[in-house]
């Protein structure tokens, strides 16, 4: 027992004696470590900012800035200097920014990363000094480093979060998406529902655009027009965004689009209907119809008026191989205002989804007696897509 | 959740505290000559990891933060991390001499491993939570255990080649670990993006 | 030379025993720190303070300390000047403090130390052990610096942070990694292997003849679990 209080005696001993010291060298230390670390965030500041004179924390709380932003500094001369931590090719990477007042970078610094020094580390050392005199608008002009991209686009990225949190500050208001970021945004609000998108060649050399962005999750696909209009078309391969389906300047490059992932279905000498312009078959085994309805002119009863007053109505079907129709959508009509014209509306067209050949009569009509013209012309149209798919799927006889 | 998968993923692949952090060099080069031992020592260090960060944590910040005796975080977690092992080895002794048999022998052994000691500290440093805590011990001591199973199976092989010379033995066994921490790099830049 | 002459005990740390190529001690920091001839001078250095400072203070209480609680007294000890050493590190030398971060901390448990205290000073006077603390610190940092030389000057073409002109379109950034740090150590012990004619004693490499762990580890250690020190030794020295 008394060894064993012997022993315990010394060990705690030891431990006093030890802690003791400890405490005196913290005593002597500890002002000098605390003045080292601030002169040493100053000296940071200082660096990116030579005119900056003297730095005041600002408490960014209360504002929202980009999320990069860690810690904003208020200059004397006006500028801002800010910490920002952003994910390179590794996570942890801290820059500290310096923007005047007049808003254009006066310099960058890499405080801490944790990217391949040979390549990313290499590139960091290097870019700082193109990103000097940048402002929001020019700062997604400066290239990006060959070999070590994902390093120095986050970079860029987080310089023009600092750029933007500046201007917010100064109670402007800053769109700080990086172009790739405003892209995907065009994107998905083309396509609504879907989450990621791969971008595919058009193999096709007529087509007139290069590029179809396709939906990871198997909503659909994007492609960009020459005039910058995303138009989103849907897994039934139908157009989908707002404000473009009517247009029939975009409808060749769709089809051009729609060509390229569809299989045109060969349909002469089928039987198939001669108002039947088109059908095509997509990956997932349904029919994309484009039909010509006959509307105001053709009274519906076409053995008796034989010349068309007016233009056909466009309709694009999509039918399953069962025969119910997925989606129905009028591409394009000339009928008379505030009555036919009707039909162009999703109001009406849309009544058509998920319909049979048994009940698609069912739809609502409404306006004056003289729009049952176009109705019936629209009914007869998709009785015809029916009866193609009968026919594609062999089930008609003929 | 996503950052604390981020967390376990990196600390197992990424920042590998054997092969990128070069923190339990010693073990990883005396107990992998063997599977069997490989596995055990992988298994008691990521226990010992787990228990240390779960009782440093609380330390640091309950105790020492507020006294403001932030200079003894070193002497006082290294105690601790003593202690542990001890009354791990008399509890493995007490409760489950079959376990105690298999793991007991590397418990000594793990005190003065710096993994444990590194993991307690960076836990502070990386001003994790209590749980980010845990789930980074978790990460670092299968990342340990990883590290240590893939590369018995390596130096089986090495032991039983004619090398030359001067390179038998550490030489030929460090020069294997750098291609395995080569591999290991290109790990670098996947985990945050797996959850992006 | 007499076996424990004064002479003999503070130079053998130096070469015949050095503890990172010879008896392969310490070997964390020697990865971790080398990337940079100052970083690893500092580290050299800040090891040699704990060392030697650790190794007197042992070796006067040698005769106070119990043997059952011995170990967690050395812990206390080394961890206290690590400590004290950390916190002169972090208020003078700022950039070396930066430049090491938790690698300091982690002398605590930097098995030099606590080696030289179970083997040497535990057991020898207060003079021999601070001759042996100096020298076994000159040679951990003789030998950090000469990895430091060839890691950072072939790696990052610069000696000490200041860049060498002629180098740089030369430079092997791989050197400067981590996987590369193992294949620069393994190819020098392979090195000073060749340098010493094979007589460096290399079967104390990796096995509990080497390992200061084994004075408290029970049951043989790692070796009890299937492994045959003798037999791989015996191999290895053919």
């Amino acid at each position: 027992m008394s060894k064993f209080i012997k022993s315990t005696a010394v060990l705690v001993s030891i431990c006093a004696v030890m802690t003791f010291l400890l405490a005196v060298t913290n005593e002597i230390t500890a002002p000098i470590i605390a003045e080292n670390e601030n002169s040493k965030a100053n000296s940071a500041l200082l660096e990116v900012m030579p005119e900056g004179g003297s730095f005041e924390l600002i408490d960014v709380a209360e504002v929202e800035l980009p999320a990069t932003v860690t810690e904003a500094y208020r200059a004397k001369n006006g500028g801002h200097v800010f910490k920002l931590t952003t994910s390179g090719y590794n996570t942890g990477m801290v820059l500290v920014c310096g923007v005047s007042a007049d808003g254009k970078i006066t310099g960058v610094k890499c405080i801490a990363d944790n990217e391949t020094p040979s390549i990313g580390g290499a590139a960091i050392e290097s870019y700082a000094a193109s990103m000097v005199g940048q402002g929001i608008d020019t700062v997604d002009g400066v290239d990006t480093v060959t070999g070590a991209t994902m390093t120095t686009k986050a970079y860029r990225a987080a310089v023009k979060d600092a750029l933007g949190a500046a201007i917010i500050l100064c109670g402007g208001e800053a769109d700080t998406r990086t172009p790739e970021e405003i892209f995907n945004a065009n994107l998905k609000e083309a396509l609504p529902g879907a989450d990621e998108f791969v971008k595919q060649a058009i193999a096709d050399e007529n087509a007139a655009i290069d590029f179809i962005y396709t939906a990871k999750n198997g909503a659909g696909f994007v492609y960009v027009t020459s005039e910058e209009l995303f138009v989103g078309v849907d897994a039934t391969g139908i157009v989908v965004t707002e404000g473009v389906s009517d247009a029939d300047a975009t409808l060749s490059q769709s089809k051009a689009a729609l060509a390229a992932r569809h299989i045109a279905v060969d349909t002469t000498d089928s039987g198939i209907n001669q108002n039947i312009t088109s059908v095509q078959k997509t990956p997932e085994g349904n029919y994309v119809i484009e039909v010509n309805g006959l509307g105001f002119g053709w009274f519906g009863d076409e053995e008796k008026y034989q010349k068309p007053k007016n233009i056909p109505i466009k309709i694009c079907v999509v039918m399953t191989p069962a025969g119910k129709i997925l989606k129905c959508l009028t591409v394009s009509h000339q009928e008379s205002g505030g009555y036919g014209a009707v039909c162009g509306d999703e109001s009406y067209y849309g009544q058509f989804d998920g319909k049979t050949a048994e009940d698609y009569k069912d739809v609502d009509i409404v306006g004056s007696p003289t729009y049952s013209i176009t109705n019936n012309g629209y009914l007869k149209a998709i009785e015809r897509c029916f009866a193609a798919v009968e026919i594609l799927e062999g089930r008609a006889q003929s | 959740m996503k950052e604390l998968m981020i967390i376990l993923l990196s600390s197992v692949f990424v920042n590998n505290y054997v092969l990128s952090r070069f923190l339990g060099i010693c073990p990883f080069l005396g107990v992998s000559k063997k599977l069997g031992p490989a596995v055990g020592m992988g298994i008691s260090v990521t226990a010992v990891m787990l228990l240390a960060s779960a009782v440093t944590w609380p330390i640091q910040r309950l105790l020492l933060d507020r006294l403001g005796l932030g200079y003894l975080q070193t002497v006082l977690f290294i105690l601790v991390i003593a202690a542990l092992v001890q009354m791990l080895e008399l509890m493995l002794a007490r409760f489950s001499p079959a376990l105690h048999r298999s793991l007991g022998v590397y418990l000594p052994l793990i005190t003065t491993n710096c993994a444990v000691l590194g993991v307690a500290i960076n836990n502070i440093n990386d001003g994790f939570t209590f749980v980010q805590s845990i789930v980074s011990a978790l990460g670092c001591g299968l990342g340990f255990l990883l590290a240590m199973v893939l590369f018995a199976g390596l130096r089986s092989r090495i032991d039983e080649s004619e090398i030359p010379r001067p390179f038998r033995g550490l030489a030929a066994t460090l020069i294997a670990a750098s291609f395995i921490s080569l591999a290991f790099m290109g790990f670098a830049g996947i985990v945050d993006k797996l959850f992006a | 030379m007499k076996k424990n002459s004064n002479l003999s005990v503070l130079t053998r740390g130096i070469l015949k025993e050095n503890p990172v190529f010879i008896l392969i001690l310490g070997t964390c920091p020697t990865l971790a720190v080398t990337t940079d001839v100052f970083g690893a001078f500092g580290m050299g250095i800040a090891a040699m303070l704990v060392l030697i400072c650790s190794n007197v203070l042992i070796s006067l209480l040698r005769r106070v300390i119990p043997n059952n609680v011995r170990i967690p007294c050395y812990i206390v000890i080394i961890a206290g000047f690590v400590t004290i050493v950390k916190l002169l590190v972090q208020a003078y030398l700022p950039a070396l403090y930066d430049m090491l971060g938790v690698y300091l901390d982690l002398i605590t448990v930097n098995c030099i130390i606590l080696g030289r205290a179970e083997i040497f000073a535990g057991k020898n006077s207060v003079g021999k052990s601070a001759l042996d603390g100096i020298g076994m610190g000159v040679g951990f940092t003789l030998a950090l610096t000469a990895m430091a030389v060839v890691r950072e000057v072939l790696g990052k073409a610069s000696f000490a942070g200041i860049a060498i002109p002629v180098l740089q379109s030369y430079k092997i950034g791989f050197l400067a990694t981590a996987p590369g740090g193992m294949l620069v150590y393994g190819l020098l012990i392979a090195l000073v292997y060749v340098l010493t004619s094979g007589k460096g004693p290399m079967k104390k490499s990796f096995s509990c003849a080497g390992c200061p762990s084994a004075g408290f580890c029970r049951a043989g250690g790692c070796d009890a679990s299937g492994e045959n020190a003798d037999a791989t030794n015996a191999k290895e020295g053919a």
